[in-house]
């Protein structure tokens, strides 16, 4: 080995305090990566695999009967490559370990064979037996949670008749990678089913012998998805078709599809802040070097190193500790991406659901590493390359301290140690200064980290507790008559029934269209009131057509524009409604209309889709189960579970995401002031020795060093609040607008555990730095030379 | 003072004719023409060489001596190659030097030049013996780092890194590394000025020794007038000029020399 690499080997050893700390922060920037992209990446090679593997349909289209025959006229659709019709209906599945049943959907199989499209894979018993009527496949999630084997009996609720089906085998199809019941918004494994029935039994169970009342159909390579989607929708109308839909909407797709999305926000956000503070560390920490290293650099230059060498020399320094966190990086990304891959696989069930670590992955990695190293260092490089050899043989000018009027008048007051630290600061205000942005960056990244926590309370309490007011809401399987709703206030214990309307539409505004929910309140909805910016109850006018803030923006519109409303049910003829005004809303696109309104822009009779149910708490689980059994009702969802539900699910993925960050925000408050506590007392060794020789004690000698220290931290935490909003505001702005809006909500609570972090963090570093003082040598460190 | 004929000699050497080396005083292997350097620290400009003429020849000894201040160490950091005059020429074998390019001066440094510093500058993360071998891995034909350590009379300190070894044994190791190349020049800025008097005269021994037996053209600087006594040529300067110069017919060994 060259001496000069050897040089390199024994300085990165003396500097291991540095390497390692500086090296965390860059693997915690690169297993963020990894974690999340490698999460990404498996979830999405398997779920292409799977959806190919069984075929998976692009088009997918709900109607109430439609006769056999209208399969073919679907198939000469352009566009449509292959078409699948089949039974799919509604069921209630009865459990003792359910307070209430669970919501289930039973979709026909054909009686031999797999479905030619949304295949169905066995996984445990067999396929039903044809002959027998009362056998079905079970889906592997609620099996799982209810730890149902083939061969078990069912108790299942169809159509209001009461069945014993035979669990014949276990199943999975890429339709329910995940089960999320109708009307929540978030998986609940335990109280979603899907029972796969024979044909037959399936046209038996809801009277549909010669037809069908779903189609799923696979599109051309060259096919025009939404022409395919208006020629079904032509197609089914007269039969009640409730509008065809792509792929991206069918909901086990979308839920997916919304959860890889946040990982692709993070998988290149996290990674960028954390790599930039690493960056900037590194800078930091090689002038210093290079400033304490300056006799050497001046020697290797005179002894005939070229500046290519020297500049060569520093940069592998940095490329080495960039590699080492890249290594470490790499390998706690993968732990990390399988424990949380393993995570998703609880809810998404797909047959090859495993984290891979991919090489083209490890190669970005360990490259995206290098280049933060490299980023990092070419400024301190720089340095190196340039320092004439001759100037460096000289000792660095000393210092120039000035008195400066305002700090003076300051420094005059205080005594000679703080007066040290304050004139320092003020010598380098731009070391002070960058230290404190290293610390707020840390700062930044714990708010972040708690913030989301912090959305969902928020989602979970203003808007869930408040915003919904109901204790529960039931869906009809049709709309019902208006009048037949208020007949459910009859049932004992409903203190208040409300209903409205909602129905899918598509909105139109110049070339900008999206599909909403078109829903028709009553004038006073006093269970679902709107709600203004400040959380005030608006009353909604007989002429008012409000949009969604989040709708009116995708499609760039404001109040008096006129906009094309198609409704995706009955005549479906478009209408010109003038837009009134915007609310805010957190979740989803939505067109809010009077219902008296609504129902003369489709034409119809009132009709309600949902009705909403304020119940004696002491009669809940009775009025629940009345409802239950009631015809006509397609699921009755209580309010207090669904926040329980959306909780659970939250806080289990929140927490490992909020533990993950914190982890990596501790590491980065370290790397910061242990880094700056290491090069501040490299740099003024001499000084402090001599301090320590005219009889300052070590702790007043410390303070020197802590109080600079303590000067960053104190900047860097205001600084670091601030930038964790921001931080939050910027994320939430990469995200997917018109599924999820969270609110830019922080509490006082994640601001204060941010400062204490940060200030415990430093109380560590400055303790480390603190043993190395008490190590120095006084007399070695005179003896040298300045 | 000056001496006329040196520059003509050098003048005549410099148009390219193969450089011959009488044994008394040959062809200088470097030399300066009107040297002037200044600097600027901070606010104002520092006049460290004021136009200096200056040749070394082969295999002489040249003692630079002058007060902190007088421009020795300037002068010497352009004689090796380590800075650029601001005006004047320097020229080593026929080359100009003070034209060269940062890579060419690199490679003078490299192939030509041997450096003693008067605090040593050795690396301190590597042992004596890799010290010297970082000169001898970048150059053609040096010695082997061991044959230049028993040189200095330090093979058995070989394993030892700077911390452990004395002022005196770090500087021979400096000078050993500084030989270990083989060089035309060996340009030494103090190298006793950290150091006691018995150590110090050691370090100059080694220094005569080399310039003895390897031949190399010599330049130490010093404060210490006394040191001249050991020299071929006394140089004094001050205030950034040539103050005198005298040549000495019988050179003592340094265990003469006493300051």
């Amino acid at each position: 080995m060259k001496a000069l690499h050897i040089k390199l080997f024994r300085d990165l050893w003396i500097m291991r305090g540095a390497v390692f700390t500086i090296g965390l922060v860059v693997a915690a920037g690169i297993a963020a990566f990894v974690t999340m992209r490698g999460t990404w990446l498996s979830l999405s090679s398997s779920r292409d695999r799977y959806y190919a593997a069984e075929r998976f349909g692009d088009v997918f289209a709900h109607v109430e009967r439609a006769p056999a025959t209208l399969e073919g006229r679907i198939a000469e659709i352009p566009g449509v490559a292959r078409t699948y019709t089949r039974v799919v209906g509604g069921a209630r599945v009865p459990l003792p370990k359910l307070d209430e049943p669970a919501q289930a959907v039973v979709v026909s199989i054909p009686p031999r064979g797999k479905p030619p499209l949304n295949g169905v894979q066995l996984i445990a018993g067999r396929l039903p037996d044809p002959d027998h009527d009362d056998e079905i496949l079970l889906l592997e999630l609620f099996a799982l949670a209810h730890d149902i084997k083939p061969g078990a009996h069912l108790s299942v609720v169809i159509e209001g008749r009461q069945r014993e089906l035979r669990v014949a085998g276990i199943a999975m199809s890429p339709e329910f990678v995940l089960a999320v019941p109708n009307g929540a918004s978030a998986p609940a494994p335990e109280r979603f089913a899907v029972l796969w029935m024979p044909r037959a039994a399936a046209d038996a169970a809801y009277d549909m012998r010669g037809a069908f009342n779903d189609v799923v159909l696979e599109l051309a390579h060259d096919a025009e998805p939404e022409r395919v989607i208006r020629g079904v929708d032509q197609v089914l109308h007269r039969y009640g078709g409730t509008g065809a839909y792509l792929r991206a909407r069918q909901l086990s797709n979308y839920f997916l599809a919304q959860d890889m999305a946040q990982l692709t926000t993070i998988a290149l956000f996290a990674p960028v802040i954390f790599l930039a503070v690493a960056a900037f560390l590194l800078n930091v920490v090689l002038s210093r070097l290079i400033e304490l290293d300056r006799p050497q650099i001046a020697t290797l230059k005179a002894v005939g190193y070229s500046n290519l060498d020297v500049g060569l020399h520093y940069l592998q320094l940095t490329l080495i500790i960039a590699l080492f966190g890249g290594l470490v990086g790499v390998a706690g990304g993968a732990w990390l991406g399988r424990g949380m891959t393993n995570l998703y696989a609880k809810f998404y069930r797909m047959p090859t659901l495993a984290f891979v670590l991919e090489h083209s992955l490890v190669v970005t990695a360990l490259c995206v590493s290098l280049l933060a190293g490299l980023v990092g260092a070419s400024l301190a490089v720089r340095q190196a390359v340039l320092l004439p050899p001759a100037e460096a043989m000289r000792p660095a000018a000393p210092a120039s301290y000035r008195r400066g009027r305002l700090l003076g008048a300051l420094i005059t007051w205080a005594a000679p140690s703080t007066r040290m630290v304050l004139r320092e600061v003020a010598r380098r205000p731009m070391r002070t200064l960058l230290g404190s942005i290293g610390v707020g960056a840390s700062v930044g990244i714990l708010v972040l980290g708690q913030f989301f926590t912090d959305a969902m309370s928020f989602l979970i309490d203003e808007y869930m507790q408040n915003a919904q007011r109901e204790t529960m809401a039931v869906a009809f399987t049709t709309p019902v008559n208006a009048s037949a709703v208020q007949a459910l206030s009859a049932i004992p214990g409903v203190r208040d029934v409300q209903w409205h309307h909602m129905l899918s539409a598509r909105v139109r505004s110049g070339h900008r269209e999206r599909v909403v929910a078109l829903l028709g309140d009553p004038t006073r909805h006093t269970l679902r009131p709107l709600l203004d910016d400040q959380g005030n109850e608006r009353e909604l006018g007989d002429d008012d057509v409000l949009f969604t803030e989040t709708l009116a923006q995708i499609l760039h519109v404001k109040a008096g524009d006129v906009v094309e409303i198609e409704p995706l049910q009955g005549e479906r003829t478009v209408k010109h409604v003038t837009l009134t005004g915007t609310v805010p809303e957190l979740l989803g696109l939505w067109v809010h209309m009077p219902a008296e309104a609504l129902h003369r822009l489709l034409g119809v009779t009132p009709t309600a889709s949902e009705a909403l149910l304020m119940v004696d708490s002491d009669r809940v689980m009775q009025v629940q189960a009345e409802l239950t059994d009631m015809p006509g009702v397609a699921s009755v969802l209580r309010k207090e579970l669904a926040i329980a539900e959306f909780r659970k699910q939250t806080s289990e993925s929140m927490g490992t995401f909020t533990m993950v960050l914190t982890l990596f925000a501790v590491v980065i408050s370290i790397g910061v002031v242990y880094n700056n506590a290491r090069v501040a007392l490299s740099l003024r060794a001499r000084e402090l020795a001599s301090l320590r020789v005219l009889g300052f004690t070590r702790a007043e000698v410390a303070s020197i060093l802590t109080g600079e220290l303590a000067i960053q931290v104190c900047v860097g935490i205001p600084f670091g609040l601030v930038f964790g909003r921001y931080l939050a505001r910027m994320m939430l702005a990469a995200g997917d607008p018109e599924a999820f809006r969270l609110p830019a909500m922080i509490s006082h609570h994640t601001y204060a555990f941010a400062a204490v972090v940060t200030v415990c963090a430093a109380i560590g570093s400055a303790w480390l730095v603190r043993r190395k003082l008490n190590d120095l040598d006084l007399i070695e460190v005179l003896k040298t030379r300045e | 003072m000056t001496d006329p004929k040196a520059v003509e000699t050098q003048a005549t050497s410099a148009r390219g004719e193969p450089v011959a080396v009488t044994p008394a005083r040959g062809e200088p292997v470097l030399a300066a023409q009107g040297v002037t350097k200044v600097y600027r620290m901070g606010e104002v400009d520092v006049h460290a060489l004021r136009g200096v003429d200056f040749a070394l020849h082969a295999g002489e000894l040249v003692v630079l001596l002058g007060m902190s201040g007088s421009g020795k160490s300037t002068l010497l950091n352009i004689l090796g190659g380590l800075d650029i005059p601001t005006a004047g020429t320097v020229r080593y074998r026929g080359g100009n030097l003070s034209e060269a390019s940062e890579r060419e001066l690199t490679q003078y440094r490299r192939t030509h030049v041997g450096f003693v510093f008067q605090f040593y500058n050795l690396i301190p993360s590597l042992t004596a013996r890799e010290n010297i071998a970082l000169v001898t891995d970048i150059v053609d034909n040096p010695m082997d780092p061991r044959e230049a350590l028993s040189l200095v009379g330090l093979e058995e300190r070989m394993d030892h890194f700077p911390a452990q070894l004395s002022g005196g044994e770090q500087q021979r190791v400096a000078i050993a590394r500084a030989v270990a190349k083989r060089p035309d020049i060996l340009l030494c800025d103090e190298p006793t000025g950290a150091l006691d008097f018995r150590t110090g005269v050691r370090v100059l021994e080694v220094i005569a020794r080399v310039n003895r037996e390897m031949g190399t053209a010599t330049a130490v600087i010093t404060h210490n007038a006394p040191v001249g006594d050991m020299a071929n040529r006394v140089v004094s300067l001050a205030d950034g000029l040539i103050h005198s110069e005298r040549v000495n017919q019988h050179p003592v060994s340094p265990q003469e020399l006493s300051w």
